[in-house]
């Protein structure tokens, strides 16, 4: 293994949490998760050379983690539609618990970019590095997160007013 | 659940990190190697062979122009299919040189709503040319084998070409090319063909991913 190989291997164990929740966010199923895994690692590898050192590994890996992950759900959203069973999606997302579920759920609700937006933030990284990641603007990242928290307020209420409930 | 309750359930929920850790390490240096190859190899292989095709159809036309040149100062019209073949082959050097441009200016690195922007525009370009080829190719399908069988087996188009018969077919390859489209528009996407025939007659690919620039310059702006 070549210095920069190990380098690399460092880097990766030393955020591999971020890998893992970004894979947990857009993908569903344990083969997905796995070839999504896969996908992000030699897609960070390909562009381990060309990192920007002035910058945080953790910045790099946020960019390179959800296009990857992002570009991976186009590709495999609709062909998953097509091939899997109702019953077996169901299954397949199953809830190991309640408020995973949960979560889950809220998440998948949103699109792509508001996924990652909530995503980034739920880490708690600041709205600047954010808006670095994402590529707008920290006054776009508030005004997006008030709105994202005016959606599930909202979605509450909905809830809590369906009789049902 | 209100955001601030939704953030301290996520962080509250146990990351197995380990589980991807292992999925993450298990992928060898000569793994990744071999899949980096297969990617790029992937990207481009497309792009590079419409390029050899195009610059092939290219020079058949040429060399066939030159060739005959004084046979067709005296009759244009047969020069007809080679013009069109030769313009297909320029067609598909200019989408593989931009398909290859798309491709190496393409960084994961680069900021989320960039990168996936240049994505969308590359698979909405994709799409776009694929569609092109596909109708044109319904609407002038009797014009390759003109050409072809005048380039090698010297043809006299002049002598055997019924042209009020070479129109009507076009005609009918574009009102066949309408109906197409009509009903792919019609299909709803529950089968791989209906799904193909969507994306490729009707252009659904390039209505999802203008649908999905669309949603990125919003997101953008604000």
């Amino acid at each position: 293994m070549t210095a920069r190989q190990q380098e690399f291997e460092t880097l990766l164990a030393q955020h591999v949490g971020i890998v893992y929740r970004i894979v947990r966010t857009y993908s569903r199923n344990s083969d997905d998760q796995q070839d999504l895994a896969q996908e992000i690692k030699l897609q960070l590898w390909n562009s381990f050379s060309k990192w920007d050192r002035s910058r945080t590994f953790s910045t790099w890996i946020y960019r390179i983690a959800l296009n990857t992950a992002i570009s991976w759900l186009r590709k495999h959203s609709l062909r998953n539609r097509l091939s899997t069973p109702l019953d077996e999606q169901t299954t397949a997302a199953a809830p190991a618990n309640d408020a995973r579920f949960e979560l889950d759920e809220i998440i998948s609700r949103l699109d792509p970019m508001n996924q990652a937006l909530l995503l980034l933030y739920l880490e708690e990284l600041p709205h600047e590095e954010i808006g670095e990641v994402l590529g707008i603007s920290a006054a776009n990242v508030a005004t997006r997160i008030s709105r994202l928290k005016q959606q599930l307020h909202e979605q509450n209420k909905e809830q809590d007013s369906t009789p049902w409930n | 659940m209100e955001l601030e309750e939704l953030k301290s359930k996520w962080q509250s929920t146990e990351a197995k990190v380990e589980e991807i850790h292992q999925i993450v390490t298990a992928m060898n240096q000569v793994q990744l190697q071999k899949q980096n190859r297969r990617t790029k190899i992937g990207l481009s292989v497309g792009p590079i062979t419409e390029l050899i095709v195009g610059a092939a159809i290219m020079l058949a036309a040429g060399g066939f122009i030159a060739d005959k040149w004084t046979r067709i100062a005296s009759y244009p019209l047969g020069a007809v299919p080679a013009v069109l073949a030769g313009l297909f082959g320029w067609f598909l050097i200019w989408q593989g040189i931009w398909q290859l441009i798309f491709v190496d200016k393409l960084d994961y690195a680069g900021s989320v709503t960039e990168t996936q922007s240049s994505l969308l525009n590359l698979r909405k370009f994709r799409a776009r040319t694929g569609q092109f080829v596909l109708l044109a190719g319904i609407a002038f399908w009797h014009f390759p084998p003109l050409f072809f069988l005048q380039w090698v087996g010297h043809f006299d188009i002049a002598k055997s070409v019924n042209w009020p018969w070479m129109f009507a077919n076009s005609l009918i390859g574009i009102v066949i090319s309408s109906v197409l489209i009509a009903i792919a528009r019609r299909l709803p996407p529950t089968s791989a063909f209906n799904r193909f025939a969507s994306d490729v007659f009707a252009g659904g690919e390039v209505e999802r991913a203008e649908r999905t620039l669309n949603q990125i310059s919003e997101f953008r702006a604000v």
